[in-house]
């Protein structure tokens, strides 16, 4: 919905009261409306800048904006002068008393009606239009850096404030910049009316100027209150979704404890304090709206008694001094409220400052080319071919058409490492997560080719930290990290992940068909390579039970599956994958020993033609491993060497 | 006709969910009557001034700017605390939806809520209830809209009969347009709101696999993917904003109609000096009132209509059954109560050797008792050990496949089974089924003399159930551990870490139990989160103890900790353990090996053990590890 339209409507009235009135209804509504989440700040940043950053949202789509702009302007055109100028004729050819006038103003009125009707239909659309793609552009930059985000991003945010982001925040910057060209409109409507009075009599413009900052000065008084209270409306809005998401994430736990009643009041609180902080808003909005419409009531009578002064004196007709009372209406009309269309867009803007601040997130180190691409269809071209990963020699593989010389030279390097057949080395690497209590401390480990390496310890150790470190999610304190001889820092993201496959701790399966889940990340995939990943994963047989086999869709975190059926998978996805590296992290935790068995087998025929590294605290995958690495305290040793 | 009914019973409901409905009604009738008489006033002060201002009277002038400086005063206060109030309804209204989705989605059955999306939840929370929120507030706009345009009719008819119904006759034309246009607002609604729920359910999806997503390079995939649902949103509010188009392009032209009869009819009039000029701008001034809001008013009846589907967005999950114990036919389902003499499943091929097991398990656990002394003060609950017996249990998660199948069995009080079978073959199931959480039929459970499917909600009180995939919350460690006991002493807290094997790391830690715990608790490593999970689960006091799968991602040692201190911990309580492991299987007393949803085999350890049994394969030829 766009308040838009009855605003501007409102403006048509010649009782000023009324026409502020639906515009005050129009903009309240877009408060209430508009869906809200901001962290409340202690400094509230410049609102200029703030307007610019959410014009940058238009993006390629600014054109369409500035001809919805004009023709907003060509309708207040004719709704302010227009009908000011029907009404002086109407009323001097009464005085007059010539019906023939009467007729002319009758049928201009007439033919305005049918150029507004067409008008109004027509900027709606393509203002909607506009700004629905706009929306489309924000949603998909901020989805985009936000898969793109250092991981270390995500131990302060929470999934649900960035789902609300994507939501709610892009919704409520839309309205913010519909908003905007509607007041961009007005202000093209003051200047008309201005320009008229002034030809009409430059005493009542005159008036009118100051009552009319009389006006604004009175509704921009709320602003800052107004906006200060919709930001913590937003913060409040934006917990309560958080709590809400978690909630119904962890429900069987909190049944399973009995602790509904907690688990429940917790989230709850959320709600009561949103409701809290919307009843001081709408106190708020109420005075706001009582002291400018009685600021707005004086100035109207002020004008009018300017324009009674001057026609007592004979400088203005009386059809001029009516046609005054229409003008000076919608100026007063629209400087009353601007205050408070200010104190609307401060809602808007802390959205849209949300959402700049969202764009703006540092990624990881080369996921900026990526976003500098237009369309993920055009980048996905350039992301390497999944299969080339499945050949060790990268001549051999199917080069990606797009290549850049960068990823040439690391793929040269890989082909021919320098002076060390070692698949992977860590140096000295000090790591932790926050810098009181480093994890890794001094961590020194080297990998051959085609060995299978055990990596064990107690947990909480750091075994899955230094399967993050290898897959560059994180950068190391100090020392070097290397795979095959080269400084992971220095490989692109791009190829070092497709060097590496991993099995995570956690499965992870997402709403799709088996099929894609296997074959995530490698959309070229054909069903027998599929299959014969499920194979080496022991996974087809019960995949093949499924209802639909392969194209049985799973839910939510694979919720109709068992965990040991969510593990298999995740490794059936890593077979598909067949990368130089494989990092298994406790890959058989669910799994029963038969299963684990012949997955076993899969992964030394694997260790006989890559590499693997293998975390479990079981012996079924270590078994036969070449080196077992035990990390404790910090510390990697190498506890056996079977070579 | 049927829409109209299903209107009022939304209304209705909508009614239930304010505190003092009579109060606010009341209320907002007050208002609606002075707002919609307000611009009436203000027309006729206006005529007043205007008519002064003609008469070039200054005396007269003054006084008229008085009444109307007067009016605008009055219209200013009731103004203002009709948005305050208004907006105060919006946020209450808001607030018991939210309060009441969430708790629908704790009290509906697990089985119902595992099948809804999460992100399609969330979007209900919080897209669909701001806009349904404003029910009653777009019927009050509605309401007045309608009040004024009759008050302004009205009005008109005292200045002047023929020009008011001239103009009014343009009303009922302006009307019928209007809502037929906004007719299809309805279904255009209901489709975007479906689409931001899909939208919010990839989005939360996508996010929460960010990891793995990195690590198969599948960034690109799932942004097209989220793509796809995104455009589903433009594509629907731009259809739906087509019919807001039309809309706008005939209230464009219906909104002057009236002003159009008004200059020409009455100009007419006014030449014949049949009309005042401060009549006739007095008139075109309540055309503001008439024809502009009978042209919005297909607008408002579009808006009500959208806050309605909203409504019935959040209704949709509100009315989804409850989790309540079913009551028995035959009166109090105590009265069900256990033949002793049942007998245990006939396909079971091997005979239970209970005294065996019994003492083997006793020798476990006073060498547990050696190696950690603190467990012995763990408090004994008042119920030590219930016994539990599953007769005949099928359970199927989609209709046509039960994953189980008429399963038997009887677990003593106090003693501890194992469940052991392939990964998928029902274990977690099973566990759920006993933990309450899911209502077992066909069949019955009975935990003690209790039927479960009578009283599941009771069963989650009396067992202390672990799940596979530990969950934490995002807030403290200790806020975490309270979920289970809130009364907790610190002292308990310490002593139900210090038997999950996790005190030593919470006190490594600054923070210890203040230390924040990330969404999913994603700040601590897997068999961190699974210690921390076993702690929480101690806390809550329970005679029985289901466990699944609770120290597959802690080491060797660690694991060795926790059962010996748990199983203390657990004297006399009756414990069911899912695990592929071989050690905690050996100090069974029973053994129950699943498969495909069957129990198939049963024993101790020492009998199931030998050549040939399903369970020697699932243990496997290394005899060292029943899974790995
Ligand atoms: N995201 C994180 N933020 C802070 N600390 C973390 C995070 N992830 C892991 N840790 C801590 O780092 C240590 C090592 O964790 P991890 O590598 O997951 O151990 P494991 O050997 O069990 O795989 C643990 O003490 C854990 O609490
Ligand atoms: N929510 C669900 N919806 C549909 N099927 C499910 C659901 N949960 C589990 N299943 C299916 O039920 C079977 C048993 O699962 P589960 O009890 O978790 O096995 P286990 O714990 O023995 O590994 C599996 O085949 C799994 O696919
Ligand atoms: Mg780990
Ligand atoms: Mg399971």
């Amino acid at each position: 919905m766009s308040p838009k339209p009855s605003a501007r409507n409102d403006k048509d009235g010649g009782d000023d009261k009324d026409g502020r009135k639906g515009k005050i209804e129009t903009s309240d509504r877009a408060r209430e409306e508009g869906a809200r989440t901001e962290r409340s700040r202690e400094k509230r940043p410049d609102s200029w800048r703030d307007v610019r950053d959410m014009l940058s949202f238009l993006g390629a789509y600014w054109p369409l904006y500035i001809v919805c702009i004009f023709l907003n302007i060509c309708a207040n055109l004719a709704y302010g002068p227009g009908i000011a100028y029907s009404l002086a004729v109407l009323t001097d050819s009464i005085t007059a008393k010539e019906i023939s006038l009467v007729w002319r103003a009758a049928r201009l009125l007439g033919l305005m009606a049918a150029a507004m009707g067409a008008l109004a239909g027509i900027s709606h659309f393509l203002s909607n239009w506009t700004l629905e793609a706009v929306a489309l552009n924000i949603r998909r930059k901020v989805m985009s850096r936000a898969l793109r985000a250092n991981l270390s991003y995500w131990h302060i945010q929470k999934t649900g404030d960035t789902v609300s982001l994507l939501v709610n925040d892009t919704e409520t910057a839309k309205q913010g910049l519909s908003l905007l060209h509607g007041l961009v409109g007005d202000i093209g409507l003051i200047v008309s009316c201005v320009v008229t009075l002034i030809a009409w009599g430059p005493g009542t413009a005159l008036a009118l100027f100051v009552l009319a900052a009389l006006c604004m000065f009175v509704g921009a008084r709320f602003a800052e209150p107004v906006g200060k209270v919709s930001d913590e409306y937003q913060a409040e809005t934006a917990n309560t979704t958080s709590a809400a998401t978690e909630l119904l994430s962890g429900i069987a736990v909190v049944k399973s404890l009995k602790a509904e009643p907690i688990a429940l009041g917790r989230a709850l609180r959320t709600v009561d304090r949103l409701y809290g902080v919307a009843r001081k808003r709408g106190r708020l909005l109420g005075l706001q709206y009582g002291a400018t419409a009685i600021t707005q009531g004086l100035s109207s009578v002020g004008v009018l008694i300017v324009a009674a002064f001057l026609s007592l004196r004979g400088r203005m007709t009386v059809g001029q001094a009516v046609g005054v009372m229409q003008l000076a209406s919608l100026p007063l009309n629209v400087f009353g409220s601007l205050g408070e269309s200010w104190a609307t867009i401060q809602q808007n803007l802390a959205a849209s400052r949300r959402l700049k601040v969202s764009m703006e997130i540092p990624v990881e180190r080369d996921a900026g080319d990526a976003l500098a691409e237009g369309s993920p269809d055009a980048r996905g071209a350039l992301q390497p071919d999944a299969r080339a990963a499945l050949h060790p020699d990268p001549r051999m593989a199917p080069r990606p058409e797009v290549q850049t010389g960068l990823q040439q030279s690391h793929a040269h390097t890989a082909l021919h490492p320098e002076d060390t057949d070692f698949v992977l080395e860590f140096d000295s690497v000090t790591f932790g997560y926050d810098r009181e209590r480093a994890v890794l401390d001094g961590a020194c480990f080297r990998i051959r080719e085609r060995q299978k390496a055990a990596l064990v310890g107690p947990s909480g150790g750091g075994k899955t930290s230094v399967l993050r470190l290898i897959q560059g999610f994180y950068e190391p304190w100090e020392g070097t990290i290397k795979l095959r001889g080269k400084d992971v820092s220095s490989i692109p993201l791009k190829e070092l992940r497709s060097q590496v496959g991993i099995v995570p701790q956690e499965p992870f399966i997402f709403p799709g068909t088996v099929r894609e889940n296997i074959a995530m990340g490698n959309e070229q995939a054909s069903l027998d390579e599929i299959i014969r990943a499920a194979k080496l994963a022991n996974a087809h047989e019960f995949i093949a039970g499924l209802p639909e086999g392969y194209d049985t869709v799973l839910d939510e975190r694979g919720g109709n599956l068992s965990g040991g059926q969510k593990q298999r998978i995740c490794l059936a996805r890593a077979f598909l994958k067949d990368a130089g590296l494989l990092l298994l992290d406790e890959p058989t935790s669910s799994v029963d020993a038969e299963s684990e068995a012949l997955i076993r087998q899969s992964v030394d025929e694997y260790a006989s033609r890559k590499t693997v590294l293998a975390v479990s605290h079981t012996e079924g995958v270590v078994e036969g491993a070449g080196v077992v690495l035990s990390v404790a305290d910090g510390k990697v040793t190498e506890t056996r060497r079977r070579d | 006709m049927k829409t109209r009914a299903a209107i009022s019973g939304d209304l209705r409901r909508v009614t239930g969910l304010i505190e003092s409905p009579f109060k606010t009604y009341l209320q907002l009738s007050l208002l609606l009557v002075t707002e919609s008489l307000e611009p009436a006033l203000g027309a006729f002060a206006l005529k007043g001034l205007l008519d002064a201002f003609v008469a070039l009277n200054a005396s007269l002038v003054w006084r008229a700017a008085l009444v109307f400086f007067g009016v605008t005063v009055f219209g200013a206060l009731i103004g203002g605390t009709g948005v305050s109030m208004r907006v105060r309804l919006v946020e209450e209204l808001a607030r018991r939806q939210r309060e009441a989705l969430m708790r629908s989605g704790v009290e509906m059955p697990l089985l119902q809520f595992e099948k809804l999306p999460r992100g399609d939840l969330a979007s209900r929370l919080t897209s669909d209830i701001t806009v349904s929120s404003r029910v009653i507030t777009e019927c009050y706009l509605l309401a007045r809209v309608a009040l004024r345009a009759f008050a302004a009719a009205a009005y008109m008819l005292t200045l002047n009969w023929q020009v008011a119904l001239a103009c009014a006759l343009t009303g009922p034309v302006t009307l019928v347009v209007s809502g037929t246009i906004s007719r299809p607002i309805n279904k255009r609604s209901m489709e975007l709101q479906t689409a931001i729920g899909q939208v919010s359910s990839e989005a939360l999806n996508t996010l929460e696999g960010v990891q793995a997503i990195k690590s198969f390079l599948a960034e690109d995939s799932a942004e097209k993917r989220f793509l796809t649902r995104a455009s589903a949103v433009r594509l629907a509010a731009v259809r739906m904003s087509s019919v807001f188009a039309l809309n706008a392009a005939w209230m464009g032209t219906g909104s002057l109609l009236p002003f159009a009869v008004t200059f020409g009819y009455g100009g007419y009039m006014a030449v014949q000096g049949r009309l005042t000029i401060g009549g006739i701008l007095a008139l075109v001034s309540l055309c503001n009132n008439l024809g502009w809001p009978l042209a919005g008013m297909g607008r408002s009846l579009a808006n009500v209509r959208r806050s309605l589907g909203a409504f019935r967005r959040v209704t949709e999950i509100l009315d989804l059954p409850r989790d309540v114990d079913p009551v028995p036919a035959d009166g109090h389902p105590e009265q069900h109560v256990i033949e002793s003499e049942w007998d245990l499943p006939p396909d079971a091929n091997l005979a239970p050797v209970e005294g065996a097991a019994i003492t083997e398990r006793a020798d476990s656990l006073s060498r547990a008792g050696t190696t950690d002394p603190s467990a012995d003060a763990i408090p004994e609950p008042e119920d030590a050990g219930l016994s539990i017996t599953v007769r005949g249990l099928s359970f199927e998660y989609i209709q046509g496949t039960p994953v189980l199948k008429d399963i038997s069995i009887e677990i003593p009080a106090g003693s501890l089974v194992v469940l052991a079978g392939k990964s998928g073959c029902g274990k977690s199931t099973l566990i759920k089924v006993l933990a309450g959480l899911y209502r077992p039929y066909p069949g019955t459970v009975f935990i003690g003399d209790r039927d479960l499917h009578y009283e599941a909600s009771w069963a989650r009180t009396v067992t202390l159930y672990l799940p596979q995939e530990p969950f934490l919350f995002s807030g403290s460690l200790r806020e975490n551990l309270q979920l289970a006991n809130a009364e907790a002493t610190e002292a308990e807290l310490r002593q139900a870490l210090s038997i999950a094997d996790a005190l030593e790391f919470v006190e490594r830690d600054e923070g210890g139990l203040d230390r924040k715990v990330s969404e999913r608790g994603s700040s601590f490593s897997g068999g961190e989160r699974q210690r921390l999970s076993i702690a929480r689960t101690l806390l809550k006091r329970g005679a029985v103890l289901l466990v699944d799968e609770p120290t597959s991602s802690v080491d060797r040692e660690s694991e060795e900790r926790i059962w010996s201190s748990l199983l203390l911990a657990m004297k006399g309580k009756t414990c069911v353990v899912a695990t592929h492991r071989l050690e905690i299987a050996a100090r069974a007393d029973l053994v129950f090996v699943m498969d495909g949803g069957r129990i198939v085999e049963y024993g101790t350890h020492a009998d199931l053990h030998m050549p040939g049994t399903v369970y020697s394969s699932l243990v496997g030829e290394t005899g060292g590890v029943m899974a790995g």
